[in-house]
């Protein structure tokens, strides 16, 4: 009969242990007594025994992992015994060595499988009246443990209403630790009176009523304010910079724009060009072609690539549908369709949703390089400058030859450094050999 | 003369809403609490205001109904006729048991009522009677009273306590001040069948309410003749004389203008408090500025009404427990009871454009309501306004006039005390049919 081996709970604060060694493998014949696995808690290492003699049948974590005490991490049997039913219920995290490639693109977030918690986590949560599914989940498996249940409690503690709550998102204010509502609630006037906020009656002085501007924070606004605090909040963000020699891109850019009107390709700019080469040599990098939502990174196979378009009502980010799939004049066309839809104020929001790398460009406007913020959950977006002459050493001569910059921001929690360069490092070739790219 | 020596922590000076709430709080927070009261537990509300004319109203609101029952199909055969003693009988055995109530609730508390005025004789020495109270936190409750302004013949102007210790009902009956108080008085007697005459002699005695609701109010109210812009030049037999010269036959007039705190005859003198403002100032946490003396309801002219001192009464024993908690002015209700009641919470469109908020109203006349059209006759009107911060949405003021409003403003006080938006309002589910849905769905009027 296959015995399970459990996660012990080494201390009574002990949550979880991290697995360290596995000393037996799957398959190896053991002694009772003889130890399994290391296991680490945040104190010490302890080594587990096996409690009887059998044959290592499964191991259901690796090394590395934290798992929950007193989870079935292996189990012990006579070969042939099937150990499946000790396996942990809950859907086991992908391991960071394995990242799943989704067939197509998945938008919606991974629903919360059934609610998992430690039992001292349940009993902290009944003692204070938190519920276990407002409890945001950080143990292994998505399992709620004693210190997720401990920050609820701190959260809770600090209880703003709803209209503060609207508001200390929007702005840079602090907010007390008690505020002066109900039951000690945080309201919006504790909100204003916080030391951040500029001593008023100091401005009506300085400022008379015409000479400033109050503009709410709403709408399109609103929106771009939460979108990229919650980007700057939540990711890890890193910008690599470099440039692309822009001759070939020139000389395409002028044989368009005298071509015959009727092949309809005079319309296309260098951005048309830039949105081509990215939507082509993303599908090499499927990392950079990816979200990181909810723990879980999902790589997409098709290109939905969003552009950034400057509007009196602020940013917004239309995105091309597969992109991968359109010619460059397509593009163009999709383009010049999703702006016009634009300003005519007609763009819907599945034109705005959906996207799965983004490209910001400001080269019209001068810009030599900049940081584009990421447009969350896309772990990547590529930020275009202005076309500069920069000195190339030729053939015995330094050249100056015209080069478009290129800012790459990528999420670190999804995308390391190398493998962001080498994406630039392919893009710059692309745009570089634009003309040869156009023939694929 | 030998003294009795009553020691205590918390001696509580006046058994009204806001005493007998407070002196229940810090017994309950096992602290020996004295409550002196000179007359009759409850206060004014219990025995010369709330709950006396809420008595008489439900008569006489009763009578009403029975007036308007052929539009519902009920006939009577017969005619409807009020009994007045049986009416004042009733009344006197419910505030006898209130009363009961309230001394019971003392008792159970462990707090000791001590009968009879206290007094400051010095700064230490605190009388009721003989008894000298020591005690380490004293709180002023004493409430307020109508003081008539004197004119000739005013010594003969009923207070509203007077008034309601009449065994007959008057015929004629001419009230001082379109207050709150004014309106409900001059409501149940015109109710009654008595001839009421309201006089505009009290300045802004309607400040809070939404003009638009008072007007529909006192559209839809049982008669009364309405004198605005007149006061009171003399009062002799059954004449009264007002300063446009115009002469009223009266059997009774009552005051129902301003209440003035009640400061007189405690010795505050002795003790340096500084009163001469009329009243005493405390600040949220209900602390005089003398040092472990507190005050709480009408005699801090915060707000007048029996709710507002019950709170206060809350807050001052939290603030002697060493518990946080503050008084907050923002969203006290407030109430006219006529028919239709009149009751609101937050602020009024006025109010807030006075103090220069950006802000968009909303309307939903009650007879949209479904519930509103079973229970009431065709005729009858009521209105829900909103106020609305134009840029946060956030809920600022909540209105109501119609039927039992007093009792439909309650969740409101919620909203607003949770800075509720208009969107959160519209995701409340609420029981159908009631007349309180209004409060929802005159947020889709936005």
């Amino acid at each position: 009969m296959p015995t399970p081996i459990m996660m012990p709970k080494a201390g009574n604060s002990v949550e979880s242990c991290v697995i360290l060694k596995w000393h037996k493998q799957t398959g190896d014949s053991i002694q009772t007594g003889e130890v399994v696995l290391d296991v680490e808690t945040d104190k010490a290492v302890v080594q587990i025994e096996s409690p009887t003699d059998g044959t290592l049948l499964s191991q259901f974590f690796a090394v590395g992992q934290e798992v929950a005490v007193l989870t079935c991490i292996g189990v012990i049997g006579e070969m042939g015994e099937d150990a499946e039913p000790f396996r942990p219920s809950s859907p086991t995290a992908p391991s960071p060595t394995s990242p799943t490639v989704a067939p197509a693109p998945v938008i919606a977030p991974p629903t919360p499988s059934m609610l998992e918690a430690s039992p001292r986590a349940r009993s902290l949560a009944d003692q204070h009246g938190i519920p276990l599914k407002d409890v945001q989940p950080t143990g292994p498996n998505g399992r709620i443990i004693e210190r997720d249940v401990q920050r609820a409690i701190a959260d809770q503690q600090t209880r703003l209403t709803r209209l503060a709550r609207e508001q200390a998102q929007q702005e840079s204010v602090s907010v007390p630790a008690v505020g002066s509502g109900l039951g000690g609630r945080v309201t919006s006037s504790d909100l204003q009176i916080t030391p951040l906020a500029v001593p008023t009656n100091e401005l009506e002085v300085t400022n008379t009523h015409e000479e400033t501007i109050t503009i709410p924070l709403q709408g399109v606004r609103k929106m771009i304010a939460e979108r990229m605090r919650q980007s700057l909040h939540n990711s890890a963000q890193l910008t690599l910079n470099t440039s692309a020699n822009a001759t070939a891109l020139l000389a395409l850019r002028q044989r368009f724009k005298g071509s015959a009107p009727t092949l309809g390709m005079q319309g296309i700019t260098l951005n048309d060009l830039l949105l081509f080469a990215v939507s082509r040599v993303l599908l090499n990098y499927p990392a950079l072609n990816a979200t990181l939502h909810d723990h879980t990174i999902t790589q997409y196979q098709r290109v939905h690539l969003g552009f950034a378009v400057d509007t009196p009502r602020g940013l917004l980010v239309p995105i091309i549908k597969d992109a991968h799939q359109r010619s460059l004049r397509q593009i163009a066309q999709e383009t010049q369709r999703l702006v016009a839809s634009i300003e005519a104020n007609k763009i819907t929001p599945s034109e705005l949703q959906g996207g799965t790398f983004t490209v910001s460009n400001l080269g019209a406007l001068g810009i030599e390089s900049f940081t584009p913020i990421l447009n969350p959950p896309q772990v990547a977006i590529l930020g275009v400058g202005k076309v500069d002459l920069k000195p190339v050493q030729g053939d015995g001569q330094v050249e100056f030859l015209p080069h478009i910059a290129l800012s790459l921001t990528v999420d670190h929690q999804a995308v390391d450094g190398a493998p962001a360069a080498r994406f630039l490092q392919a893009l710059t070739q692309a745009l570089t050999d634009v003309d040869l790219w156009l023939a694929l | 003369m030998a003294r009795t020596v009553v020691q205590a922590d918390v001696v509580v000076i006046g058994g009204g809403p806001g005493g007998y709430t407070a002196a229940a709080r810090t017994a309950q927070g096992n602290l020996k609490t004295v409550l002196v009261e000179a007359e009759n537990l409850g206060g004014m509300c219990l025995n010369a205001g709330c709950i006396p004319t809420k008595t008489l109203l439900h008569t006489a609101n009763l009578l009403a109904d029975i007036h308007e029952s052929g539009a519902f199909g009920v006939h009577l055969d017969g005619t409807a006729y009020v009994d007045f003693a049986s009416v004042l009988q009733r009344k006197d055995a419910l505030i006898q048991k209130l009363r009961d109530g309230v001394g019971y609730q003392m008792a159970r508390r462990g707090v000791q009522v001590l009968k009879g005025w206290a007094y400051w004789e010095d700064a230490h020495t605190l009388l009721v009677g003989d008894t000298l109270l020591q005690a380490q936190h004293v709180i002023i409750a004493t409430g307020s009273s109508h003081i008539i302004p004197p004119f000739t013949g005013s010594s003969h102007v009923l207070t509203l306590s007077a008034l309601l210790a009449q065994t007959e009902l008057p015929k004629r009956l001419a009230i001082m001040g379109i207050t709150p108080i004014g309106l409900g008085v001059a409501t149940i007697y015109a109710l009654l069948g008595c001839e009421v005459t309201l006089l505009d002699t009290q300045p802004n005695g309607l400040d809070g309410f939404d003009a638009e609701l008072v007007e529909l109010m006192l559209q839809q109210m049982p008669p009364v003749t309405i004198k605005h812009g007149v006061d009171v030049r003399s009062y002799a037999g059954d004449a009264l004389t007002l300063s446009n010269g115009e002469s009223l036959t009266v059997e009774r007039v009552v005051y129902a203008g301003a209440r003035t705190p009640r400061l007189e005859g405690l010795g505050l003198e002795h003790i340096g408090l500084d009163v001469s403002a009329g009243k005493i100032a405390v600040d949220e946490r209900m602390r005089t500025a003398i040092p472990n003396l507190y005050a709480i309801g009408d005699v801090t002219a915060l707000s007048m009404w029996a709710h507002s001192a019950q709170r206060m009464g809350e807050v001052v024993a939290n603030t002697i427990l060493g518990r946080a908690d503050r008084f907050r002015m923002e969203y006290i209700p407030r109430i006219i009871y006529s028919r239709p009641q009149l009751a609101c919470v937050g602020m009024t469109e006025h109010e807030a454009h006075a103090q220069g908020i950006p802000t968009r109203t909303a309307k939903l006349p009650l007879q949209h309501n479904g519930r509103f059209l079973t229970d009431y006759s065709p005729q009858i009107r009521g209105l829900c306004k909103v106020v609305i911060h134009a840029n946060t949405q956030q809920v600022l003021g909540v209105h109501l006039v119609g039927g039992n409003a007093s009792e439909w403003i309650n969740g409101a006080v919620a909203m607003l005390e949770d800075e509720f938006r208009a969107q959160d309002v519209r995701e409340l589910v609420l029981i159908h049919p009631t007349i309180t849905e209004a409060i929802r769905d005159v947020f889709f009027e936005v």
